[in-house]
């Protein structure tokens, strides 16, 4: 049976050295944007920025992270509790509704609230024809609060919903039967229960309020990101906006790493399978209430914002100012977005497997840098990138190649965490298996590594497709002059007003987000 | 023998193989005859399967040398990748591949040539025609062993090596499914290395044993023969229940409680005793006393004590009926000789309620 057999070969690198040395060519260039921070929080470049604003900034940005993260942890603490752990009907449903606005990006919920209650705004128009008083323009900290907390509360529902699906029930019942009161149980049973995962929910809002740009530059709330992106804007020297964005910068991968510490820690009260609780029995009463509660949620959020937008487009159709369509603006989106989920796609296989299969420093170090990079807020990347190009790679100074390389680097752990799920089920004895019935290890990847992984890579590739649809700051700052995409159209349109073909932009956005949030609703959020 | 080593199927020498500060393999030899099955036996931890994946080309040793059909595969300057050693390996998760069904995974070492042939006759020689279009996990544990093994025998390597494959199954249908496979490796006359902790299953089934300790081969040679003339006390104890004492040999013989026994030794010795060549019977002056009896059914075993703190067990017919504190007399067929004066390892565990005499040894 047996096959002529080849001569033994001399052994140039053990098996295993390729995927480092492709896993260290890929995480190379996350190290530009963070040594470049890094200089700049060491240099002293911070120091341009006088103290007055830096106390000024941190404590405008800290006092919307702390009301948009409170509120947040609210409704979605409660909205969680409601789907998970009571017999409300339609609960699927409901929790689809109440994930969905997760996709409407923060510039969109801002053109929205400004389309709605701003100048001309659909409801003060409203309200001026029924005779109301003229509505100030919606700016500032209680905007800003507004749109973020709402995009916010489907982040706390996810972190928190498993945990209070996974409860013990048993021990709010010994509790009970100690004699404790149902608002004692809650404090003292029930709450420390899920406090990993609602620590979680709120370092996760803290960090999304800390990097939002879209919002607070729209709705005009002088946060780190507005700041940075002025003195960008309206500078020449790089130095005071690099000073901003490395602050900006630490203060955020402190949050990854707090969060981090969380999960893993959330794990241990999460995943052991034990019995659930029957559900909780609400009366109609409270059923109406619930579902009073989650309809008004899901109208403020999602239903009205879609309106507004409907309805401005309807405006320009009828009043016939929509001319400037933005067609090329959604095809560039689209391919660009394509062409990066397609490269991160193909770089995220290396470092999956050496974080996969080996767990030491270097294989730590790889994760870190991915997730570090990952906090760090894209505007400050941007502005590092502005001046790393400047400094030491300007042939690519706003170029394409740049910008996908940043997104891929950015993006890179949304498609790093399925990857290595899926991997972690393909026992490495597979492969062996497969080498040793003759297949190269190239041909062992391709054959039984690849498709094993293509669930999650599908599902992390949908997942940067929509993040980089929906990218605004560092596209702002990187993008090659001329290279307009949907997000930028929104955001530009809307700053100076023209609602209209914000609007228009807006709707294709969420449209063509749709698609890839329903590959990776199916595959990530309801398990 | 040497000279033959040329064109053993799989022959390793000298390997040596550390993972940090422990020490896997410590110069281990092994040879295999083609067309037999040997079995690689020790306790867990000893290098077993280090042993097999250096074999298998899946991880480098540190110095020594493989040889496949003559050929070298490891050695100094060398390393054959696996895909090119022409070794199966049936694995003990047996790592089917969940995406593919079982003929394509049988065929999946194989080239197009005859390739449907080839599948439908390997698995109807496992017993599983009719199953080509079975997904994995739609197949017992037992029948995924069977795939996993006739995809190993498949491209028809000279050798086939086997870690642990019975150890993800239950006692009954490890039974079973042992005698099939051996049975299957005969027909198709492959040459076949196996791993196993289990001594009972290395004894069923093996043509070889090569019993392994700390990271060497100890001892290699047919099963009965092994079992019989075991190389040290350690062999003697891990193949089987084995009751020993120290002793003198004087003048060309032992004198025991029980008889006396020609040797060629002299001076300090240890002896060992197997419960299967005792035999005691009921005797108002018998020498021993029984002090533990557990009753199995199809027979008995008995724990007597006898004069100079010796132990033995003893493992007899059902009758008599015997219980502690009877007095019986006791006649042995046969001891084994070792010169270690030392105390073989200890053993796991000793059953509660025995007085710990010298040397209790629990069946495995
Ligand atoms: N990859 C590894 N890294 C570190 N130590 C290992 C590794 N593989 C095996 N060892 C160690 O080598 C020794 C032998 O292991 P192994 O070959 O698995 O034994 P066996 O199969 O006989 O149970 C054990 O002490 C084990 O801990
Ligand atoms: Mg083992």
């Amino acid at each position: 049976m047996g096959v002529a057999r080849p001569a033994p070969r001399l052994r140039a690198l053990p098996p295993n050295t390729w995927w480092w040395v492709l896993a260290g060519v890929v995480m190379l260039p996350a190290a530009a944007p963070l040594g470049v921070l890094a200089y700049g929080l060491v240099s002293g470049v911070v120091t341009t920025v006088p103290m007055a604003r830096l106390l000024e900034l941190a404590a405008n940005t800290g006092a919307l992270g702390a009301a948009v993260t409170s509120t947040s942890l609210l409704i979605g603490g409660a909205s969680a509790w409601l789907v998970s752990r009571t017999d409300l009907p339609g609960k699927k449903l409901a929790t689809v509704l109440v994930l969905t606005p997760f996709a409407v990006p923060s510039f969109v919920g801002a053109l929205a609230l400004l389309g709605a209650t701003g100048a001309d705004g659909i409801l003060s128009t409203a309200w001026a024809w029924m005779g109301g008083d003229v509505i100030r323009y919606p700016s500032g900290f209680w905007a800003a609060w507004l749109v973020l907390t709402l995009i916010s509360v489907p982040l706390v529902h996810l972190a928190v919903a498993p945990a209070v699906r996974s409860l013990n029930p048993t021990l709010e019942e010994a509790a009970r039967g100690l004699g404790a009161g149902r608002l004692k149980v809650f404090w003292t049973v029930t709450l420390p229960q899920l406090r990993p995962s609602l620590t979680a929910g709120a370092l996760l809002v803290g960090l999304y309020t800390l990097s939002d740009f879209g919002a607070v530059s729209l709705l005009r709330y002088d946060t780190f990101t507005r700041a940075i992106y002025l003195e960008y804007a309206g500078r020449v020297d790089r130095r005071p906006a690099l000073g901003l964005a490395a602050v900006l910068a630490a203060v955020a991968v402190l949050l990854v790493w707090l969060e981090r510490g969380t999960r893993t820690r959330g794990v241990w009260f999460t995943a052991r399978p034990r019995r659930t609780g029957s559900p909780v029995r609400l009366g109609l009463g409270g059923k109406i209430l619930g579902w009073g509660f989650l309809g008004t949620l899901v109208t403020v959020s999602l239903l009205v914002p879609v309106a507004v937008l409907i309805a401005w487009v309807m405006r320009g159709l009828i009043s016939g100012v929509l001319v400037n369509q933005p067609w090329a603006e959604l095809g560039r989106s689209m391919w660009v977005a394509l062409l990066t989920a397609l490269v991160a796609g193909v770089v995220v296989a290396p470092v999956a497997m050496v974080t996969t299969r080996y767990r030491n420093r270097w294989a730590g170090l790889l994760e870190g840098g991915a997730w570090a990079l990952y906090g760090v807020p894209h505007i400050a990347v941007g502005m590092a990138m502005i001046v790393f190009t400047l400094w030491l790679a300007r042939p690519l100074y706003q170029t394409l190649v740049l910008l996908v390389g940043v997104y891929v680097v950015m993006f890179l752990p949304q498609i790093l965490g399925p990857s290595r799920d899926s991997l972690g089920r393909v026992s490495p004895s597979m492969e062996e298996a497969s080498r040793s019935l003759g297949r190269s290890p190239l041909r062992t990847f391709m054959g039984i590594t690849l498709p094993l992984m293509a669930p999650g890579l599908l599902s992390g590739a949908a997942l940067v497709f929509l993040t980089t649809l929906r990218e605004l700051p560092a596209t702002l700052l990187l993008r090659p002059a001329g290279f307009e995409t949907l997000a930028i159209r929104v955001w530009s349109a809307t700053g100076e007003g023209f609602y209209t073909q914000g609007a228009l932009a807006g709707l294709l956005l969420l449209l063509v987000a749709a698609l890839p949030l329903a590959i990776v609703t199916r595959h990530e959020l309801i398990r | 023998m040497n000279s033959s080593a040329n064109h053993r199927p799989l022959a390793a020498h000298a390997l040596c193989k550390s993972f940090d500060a422990t020490v896997a393999l410590d110069d281990f030899n092994l040879e295999v005859e083609s067309g037999s099955l040997l079995t690689v036996l020790g306790p867990s931890g000893v290098g077993k399967t280090t042993a097999l994946r250096i074999l298998a080309g899946f991880e480098m040793p540190d110095s020594g040398t493989v040889r496949v059909n003559g050929q070298t595969v490891n050695g100094p300057g060398i390393f054959v990748p696996p895909e090119r050693r022409q070794v199966g390996m049936v694995f003990q998760d047996y790592a089917l591949f969940p995406h593919l069904n079982v003929a394509r995974n049988v065929a999946f070492g194989l080239d197009a040539h005859h390739r449907e042939l080839r599948v439908s006759q390997v698995l109807e020689m496992v017993g599983l025609a009719g199953f080509e279009k079975r997904m994995p996990h739609e197949l017992s544990a037992g029948q995924q062993q069977r795939v996993a093994l006739a995809r190993a025998l498949a491209p028809g390597p000279q050798v086939i090596l086997a870690d642990e494959p019975f150890s993800n199954l239950d006692a009954a249908l490890r039974k079973r499914l042992r005698a099939e496979v051996r049975s299957i490796l005969r027909e198709a006359r492959t040459t076949t290395i196996m791993v196993t902790h289990d001594q009972e299953e290395a004894l069923a089934v093996s043509d070889q044993l090569a019993l392994m300790n700390e990271g060497r081969v100890v001892q290699t040679g047919p099963p009965d023969h092994v079992y019989r003339n075991p190389a040290t006390s350690w062999v003697a104890e891990f193949l089987g229940d084995a009751d020993f004492f120290d002793a003198h040999a004087k003048g060309g013989r032992i004198t025991t409680p029980f008889g006396t026994f020609p040797t060629t030794r002299s001076g300090k010795v240890k002896v060992m005793v197997r419960p299967e060549s005792v035999t005691v019977f009921p005797h108002a002056q018998g020498v021993a006393v029984v002090t533990y009896r557990e009753f199995f059914g199809h027979d008995q075993l008995l724990s007597v004590k006898l004069p100079g703190k010796i132990t033995l067990r003893a493992r007899c017919w059902p009758q008599p009926a015997l219980a502690p504190g009877d007095r019986v007399a006791v006649s042995v067929d046969g001891i084994h000789i070792f010169d270690e004066p030392q105390a073989p390892p200890a053993p796991p565990e000793t059953p509660p309620g025995t007085p710990l005499p010298q040397r209790v040894v629990i069946p495995r």
